[in-house]
């Protein structure tokens, strides 16, 4: 008999328990997946959420915060940030971003900086321009806050969020 | 009765054996439907979360209690931690301490540390740091919180730092 066995058509069988298997792409989905599962963290790329927050009510203040130390490589997915209430009626305004240090580097920026004045928008979601989105184990992310100007009324309350997609191993 | 292929077998329509036993690590990411509807479910997958606490770079250290995480999961491991100071204590004896604490239903707060962490003069700026655990394996509705305890009243206080704790919760 060749090694080689060709069937046209469906087939069924009991149990079938092949050396190896090749699995079609995007052949497998949520139901085919057994419920109590657990797969292991070590075998995922986590998403993982590095939320950076001014309190409501209070003006938005100069500050600098790490907000993620990477443990494996990974990418940065996106950069979003939502301003509570905007400065008003003068020119105070402030601006942040993400800044990265790598082996101890000096921080440098990642992505282009939110600039929120007065005609910047309550309650919206804004996104960064990511420069480069790959990072490596042990790169150091932080939040540059800075507020400025003197006149008016200052921003209050802020969240911004860097998303990554972390490997395991 | 059991039959046995030597070699490859190529189906061209469906395959729907009654039971499959797959080969070990034959799934790998793109042979997962990555439509909405092949969506895995949170509750299939074990979920590692980056717990942080963090003080300004730029302001001295200073001693607070801060709780970090209340595990909702059944079982979870802590598969690792780690400490980044920003600017280290320098010239005198002003330090600061790191301690990681858990409390069970009865909360009685304990170190899973095996020693806090000393942020002293004789770290350098940018130095990380990974504690040795002396308890990975939390229950449900155990608490986890952070003490930073800072002292000294010579030379200058350490600057912003980070804790991170890679937490793998089984849902």
């Amino acid at each position: 008999m060749s090694n080689l066995a060709v069937w046209q058509g469906d087939y069924s069988v009991g149990n079938l328990a092949p050396k190896t298997f090749t699995w079609g792409d995007g052949e497998i989905s949520n139901t085919d997946i057994e419920g109590n599962a657990k797969m292991d963290a070590d075998k995922l790329v986590h998403r993982i959420y590095a939320p950076y927050t001014q309190p409501v009510g209070t003006d938005v203040i100069t500050e600098d915060k790490i907000i993620h130390a990477a443990r494996f490589a990974g990418t940065i997915v996106a950069i979003e940030f939502m301003p509570i209430q905007v400065p008003t009626d003068g020119n105070k305004y402030y601006f942040l971003g993400v800044e990265k240090s790598t082996g101890g580097g000096a921080w440098a920026r990642i992505a282009t900086f939110f600039v929120i004045q007065t005609t910047a928008t309550n309650l919206t979601v804004l996104t960064a321009d990511i420069y480069t989105a790959s990072y490596v184990a042990n790169d150091l992310f932080r939040v540059d806050c800075n507020a400025q100007g003197t006149t008016g009324s200052q921003g209050q309350g802020l969240i911004m969020n860097t998303i990554f997609d972390e490997d395991s191993a | 009765m059991a039959h046995q292929i030597e070699g490859s077998l190529f189906v061209d329509g469906d395959l729907a054996p009654k039971t499959m036993s797959y080969p070990n690590a034959s799934i790998d990411n793109s042979h997962v439907d990555g439509s909405s509807d092949g969506f895995v479910d949170a509750a299939t997958l074990t979920h590692r979360h980056e717990l942080t606490y963090g003080q300004l770079s730029g302001v001295d250290v200073a001693s607070e209690t801060k709780l970090l995480h209340g595990q909702r999961g059944a079982s979870s491991l802590i598969a690792d931690i780690r400490i980044f100071v920003d600017t280290a204590p320098t010239g005198g004896d002003k330090q600061f301490t790191v301690d990681l604490q858990k409390a069970d239903s009865s909360n009685d707060w304990a170190s899973i540390l095996q020693e806090e962490v000393t942020i002293d003069s004789t770290r350098a700026d940018g130095d990380e740091i990974t504690p040795s655990l002396n308890d990975t394996d939390f229950a449900a509705d155990d608490l986890f919180r952070v003490v930073v305890t800072a002292s000294g009243s010579t030379g200058s206080q350490g600057q912003g730092f980070q804790l991170s704790v890679f937490l793998d919760e089984i849902p």
